[in-house]
């Protein structure tokens, strides 16, 4: 994500980190013979910094925004990094 | 610079504070709306992953203004926050069902929703986990001394069960729209019908005065109220009928031929 860009929704973030069949290869998205043993992977921890914005309503309500860090050098004023760890697994 | 001063000047217009209800609330909803995406996919994947856990850690400024603590997300550039760590579990909709208070009905009244109560009250009601009509009923029921439990600022049971009845009529007023006379068992009977009459069961209610006397009540309903009144002759000149319905609910009427 480049340094520029906005901050999006985290379900937005959360939803594209759990999306493993499109950067991985889980057996369920491969043809594997019968009889046949795949692997797959069953648990995924990820870790991360994360920038994010709370925006309070008049009403008190918040929405969050959020990105993972913009900056990979370290400017005048740094980003305040806050951090999310998913744990994400194969739904039974 | 104090501390509450340097807070202060942190909430500048742009970075407002929250109050951890509304920022786990709108997380919530943020990864639920996560898990429907991740579940709509689950439709046409043989396998499907989903969020089992989630862990954030925020970088924020406590401020506590004397009655709740709120909570400032650290900007860029500000330094000494102070680190929130949050761990959401999945749960089950049934563990949800066998876990939590069951949701408000249509016709719950919500202490929030009590327009006499101060802010005060409500906060120490909330306090102690009091947040309808039934929450009331299930601790006055365990024999909890409600005023001591609150510090002395919620009033006790029986002026909270007057203002939730009061908020309850009030969502369904009494309606009469008639009024007639009839002989029944031999004595002279005056019916009142409407709607939402007699809907509650208080000792010594309904009540009724005729002109002034009072007169026995042989049934109510809530779309009927019938008065025993005999002796009763109907005037030229309006006669006058009160009915005390409950002990908040008071209906007055001019009868006449």
């Amino acid at each position: 994500m480049p340094w520029d860009s906005p901050l999006v929704a985290l379900a937005e973030i959360v939803s594209a980190c759990a999306d493993v069949e499109r950067s991985g290869d889980p057996a369920g998205d491969r043809d594997v013979p019968a009889g046949d043993v795949a692997l797959h992977v069953s648990r995924l921890v990820i870790g991360s910094p994360l920038e994010l914005q709370t925006s309070t309503a008049a009403d008190g309500t918040v929405t969050l925004a959020a990105a993972p860090p913009r900056q990979a050098r370290q400017t005048s004023v740094m980003p305040v990094l806050h951090g999310i760890r998913l744990i994400v697994e194969i739904e039974r | 610079m104090t501390a509450d001063a340097a807070v202060t000047a942190l909430d500048d217009g742009r970075n407002r504070s929250w109050n951890l209800k509304s920022f786990m609330d709108s997380l919530i909803v943020e990864l639920d709306r996560a898990q429907d995406v991740l579940a709509v996919k689950g439709l046409t994947r043989p396998v499907t992953y989903t969020v089992r856990d989630v862990d954030v850690d925020l970088r924020c400024f406590p401020v506590f203004d004397g009655r709740q603590v709120r909570f400032l997300t650290a900007q860029p550039g500000q330094d000494g926050s102070s680190a929130l760590h949050f761990s959401l579990g999945s749960i089950s909709a049934g563990t949800i069902r066998d876990s939590a208070p069951p949701p408000p009905e249509a016709d719950d009244i919500t202490i929030d929703g009590l327009e006499e109560l101060d802010a005060d009250a409500k906060e120490a009601l909330a306090a102690v986990g009091v947040r309808s009509g039934r929450d009331l009923q299930r601790i006055q029921g365990r024999g909890v001394d409600l005023r001591t439990a609150t510090d002395n600022k919620a009033p006790d049971y029986s002026d909270l069960a007057a203002l939730i009845t009061k908020a309850h009529r009030r969502r369904i007023p009494p309606r009469v729209d008639a009024a007639q006379l009839s002989v029944e068992d031999q004595r002279l009977a005056l019916h009142v019908d409407g709607d939402n009459l007699a809907v509650t069961h208080s000792a010594g209610f309904p009540y009724a005065l005729l002109d002034g006397q009072p007169r026995p009540v042989r049934a109510a309903s809530p779309r009927r109220v019938s008065l025993d009144v005999a002796g009763f002759r109907p005037r030229s000149e309006p006669s006058r009928l009160t009915l005390a319905l409950d002990p908040l609910t008071v209906v007055t009427m001019g009868l006449r031929p």
